[in-house]
């Protein structure tokens, strides 16, 4: 839990730091846009290996924690794709079309596992409250990332890297940016309404503590995804990369938080 | 001549005169001085002279003694006492006296008088002198009393003593018989058959015998001090240690089990750790799996040839070996029957056999119960009616939340019930199935309700156990193996539930089976 505090609060001051403290009409060459990508698929990516290897063992619970973890490795994925572009950025900033070219390319791909993610994390809330429309709720995400990956071709993105800022300006479409703040939120906001409720209404302790931190960790990645892909403006891009940040640090503590004695006790 | 001489002796009267002045002035001045009240009495006891330290310490003033008797200052007893004794021995020495001053306050006085005498030894009074002993005596009486105090004091500490020599001589003598209890109490642990760990409150080993060390392959000197989790690996459901007393069968290195029994110690209310027993069951176990090993190998035997001959007969009656009569029909119908019910009681002892043997594999899912209770009871319908026997099932107005069971076994759960029910209740009967969100609001129970024979009661205590049969069910149902209501007890056990009865001679008998609801959420939460 710790790890993951101190690892927000050095994101926030790092990010707020070179946002706030940029020389006077100088150029910051640290893409922290980039590597906030990279941060997170690699915790996410973390937390769904554990998930997978050393949680999914048990038999009445196997399917739910493997589908979790599957979710979580194609999250991560997405993430990691969304990173690649900005590879360049760490040693050269100058051919500004190429990198708009690739992050485009990016995007619609790493979206694409992002549409995956989401079609396969519906299944876990749904098998748990609806297993009849765990099906169904599937395939309507997969049309729906499908729909919106077409439209996101029709309709390409004009990334810029912002070099005041090191931050990356997705310039997503306005049609494209709600059709992914739908789809996030539609999958992500009931589920973490469910463990929200879930972890309130529990008695133990470990239970609750989890429950609140993955509902809610789930809400603020909700909040912080889809804001990168409807704002414009670097200061709005630095707020939602620390809401996602935010977010994705409470999903990754909840699944990595152990219960102690006491805990497994109650 | 005579006129000289009359002149000397005139002068010599006068120089005499004024020595007799001079004199009598020093003696005033001496008794003036005086710090000892003195007095002159004359003979008869009045009071001639005093001195000033008399008059302050009887407070009257020099007229006021003067001529007065000796009463005045002493009670005639004493006065007489005194002046008779004057008399007679010419003085006293310090006769001790009480006396009261002119305001009344009460002093001791020493008393010492001398006779005056002339030359003739005629007796013309006394002198008497006092000496004020109140404060002495008073001195004195506190220093009676403090010594008497010391002495009571000094009693009181040679008691004090006495009673600690006695108390120390009772603490050696407690303390001796502790350490021989103590002793043998370490002889009894050292010695003693099973392992014993002692885990203080703050969860770490206290002490642990030398059957404890070989039976976890760990030295003393190693384990004590440690959490008990790195003293006893394999002690891994710590959680479910709530009550006083917990059992556990617990694997060790192949082949060794071990039951480990572990006791809360309580102080007063309060907790003070906890005692780990280990008993070696490695031998009753193995014997008990050769056991079920037979009896498995024996079923699956048994179950083959079973198996062959239920295909013959049904071969048989559906006429595919040829035409058959109808006498030959019915004995063979009845042969399929019987075949039948023995190849179901092999089946109930294979699962007996894979329940001990620890192979009854459970499959849980989230599953709504009610559905599974549904199929079953519809499943037995037909027989029902046959038995012209009312068979309800009551489902609750609200989907139950689901629960985590093997929809498999517990179906058998229901099927063992719901037949045990129709088969002991006679026509024109009753047996109503009903499931419901238990009062706890935590669990599910189903209820099996029977209008049949009962079970009386001095036999209800062993319902549960394998190849029980109620007398009087033998001779109405010959078919029972005693097996059913062992396997629900087992298979409901294994979910976590509980099962129980109420049951009344010729009024029947009421089965409840309380599963509880595990939330798939908070499940889904705690295994992440």
């Amino acid at each position: 839990m710790r790890f993951f505090f101190w690892m927000f609060i050095i994101a926030l001051v790092s990010m707020t730091g070179a946002f706030l403290l940029q020389p006077g009409g100088g150029y910051l060459h640290f893409p922290f846009g980039g590597f906030s990508w990279l941060v997170m698929s690699l915790v996410i990516l973390a937390a769904a290996w554990r998930l997978y290897f050393k949680k999914a063992d048990r038999k009445e619970l196997g399917t739910q924690v493997k589908t979790f973890a599957l979710s979580l490795a194609c999250f991560a994925a997405f993430l990691f794709i969304m990173f690649l572009p900005h590879i360049p950025l760490f040693f050269t900033h100058n051919d500004h079309g190429f990198f708009s070219e690739q992050m485009n390319l990016a995007y619609i791909l790493g979206h694409i596992f992002l549409y995956l993610s989401l079609a396969v994390f519906v299944r876990v809330p749904l098998s748990m409250t609806h297993p009849k429309y765990m099906m169904p709720g599937m395939v309507f995400f997969l049309i729906l990332g499908a729909v919106t990956t077409i439209i996101n071709f029709i309709l390409p993105n004009a990334p810029e890297f912002h070099h005041a800022s090191g931050l990356t300006l997705l310039g997503v479409d306005p049609l494209v940016g709600k059709l992914v703040a739908i789809n996030v939120a539609l999958a992500w906001v009931p589920a973490g309404a469910y463990f929200i409720w879930s972890g309130i209404t529990a008695l133990n302790t470990f239970v609750k503590r989890r429950g609140l931190l993955l509902g809610s960790g789930l809400l603020v990645a909700t909040i912080g995804g889809p804001l990168h892909d409807i704002v414009a403006s670097a200061p709005m891009f630095l707020t939602a990369d620390l809401v996602t940040i935010l977010g994705n640090l409470m999903v990754a503590a909840g699944i990595f938080m152990s219960p102690s004695l006491e805990d497994s006790r109650s | 001549m005579v006129e000289d001489t009359s002149n000397n002796k005139g002068v010599k009267i006068q120089v005499l005169l004024e020595d007799i002045g001079l004199l009598e002035r020093y003696i005033q001045e001496l008794s003036t001085f005086f710090p000892l009240p003195l007095c002159f009495v004359s003979p008869i006891g009045v009071i001639l002279e005093v001195n000033p330290a008399l008059e302050e310490i009887f407070g009257y003033k020099f007229h006021e003694l003067i001529g007065e008797p000796l009463e005045k200052i002493f009670s005639k007893e004493q006065a007489n006492a005194l002046l008779a004794e004057t008399m007679k021995q010419g003085g006293v020495k310090n006769w001790e006296m009480p006396i009261r001053s002119k305001l009344g306050k009460e002093m001791i006085v020493g008393v010492y008088t001398q006779s005056r005498t002339d030359e003739a030894r005629n007796f013309l009074g006394l002198f008497l002198g006092l000496f004020d002993l109140t404060d002495l005596k008073k001195a004195n009486i506190t220093s009676q009393k403090i010594t008497q105090t010391l002495q009571e004091e000094r009693q009181d500490l040679k008691n004090a003593q006495k009673a600690l020599m006695n108390m120390l001589e009772d603490t050696d003598e407690e303390r001796e018989r502790a350490e021989e209890e103590r002793n043998t109490t370490q002889l009894i642990i050292q010695n003693f058959s099973d392992g014993l760990l002692l885990v203080g409150e703050t969860g770490r080993v206290e002490l642990m015998n030398p059957e404890a060390e070989t039976l976890l392959g760990i030295m003393g000197q190693d384990g004590v001090g440690k959490e008990l989790s790195f003293v006893f690996p394999q002690l891994t459901n710590l959680s479910d240690m709530k009550g006083s007393l917990f059992r556990v069968e617990v694997k060790l290195q192949d082949p060794r089990v071990v039951e480990v029994t572990t006791i809360s110690m309580q102080a007063r209310g309060d907790a003070q750790g906890m005692l780990v027993v280990l008993h070696d069951i490695t031998r009753e176990k193995q014997i008990e799996q050769m056991k079920t090993e037979f009896v498995s190998l024996a079923a699956h035997q048994l179950r083959t040839p079973l198996s062959a001959i239920k295909w013959t007969i049904n071969m048989m009656l559906n006429k595919d070996l040829g035409p058959i009569t109808d006498d030959q029909e019915n004995f063979l119908g009845k042969m399929y029957n019987s075949n039948e019910r023995m190849i179901s009681l092999i089946n109930d002892l294979l699962d007996i056999t894979r329940i001990e043997e620890g192979r009854y594999l459970y499959r849980p899912e989230f599953e709504h119960v009610e559905g599974v209770l549904k199929e079953t009871v519809r499943s037995y319908e037909e027989e029902a009616s046959r038995k012209n026997i009312s068979l309800k099932l009551k489902l609750p107005s609200r989907a139950l939340p689901r629960a985590l069971v093997d929809k498999e076994k517990m179906s058998l759960v229901f099927q063992n019930l719901v037949e045990n029910a129709l088969h002991y209740t006679p026509k024109g009967g009753q047996v109503n199935v009903s499931i419901s969100l238990h009062k706890d609001g935590e669990s599910i129970e189903i209820l099996v309700k029977d209008t049949g024979m009962g079970i009386p009661k001095e036999q209800q205590g062993h319902i549960f156990e394998k190849f029980f049969r109620v007398d009087a069910a033998t001779k109405v149902n010959t078919e029972g193996s005693g097996l059913g209501l062992y396997l629900v007890k087992n298979i409901v056990g294994a979910h976590k539930g509980k099962v129980w009865f109420e049951s009344e001679i010729g009024k029947g008998t009421a089965f409840h089976v309380v599963l509880p609801i595990k939330e798939e959420g908070k499940e889904f939460l705690k295994g992440l």
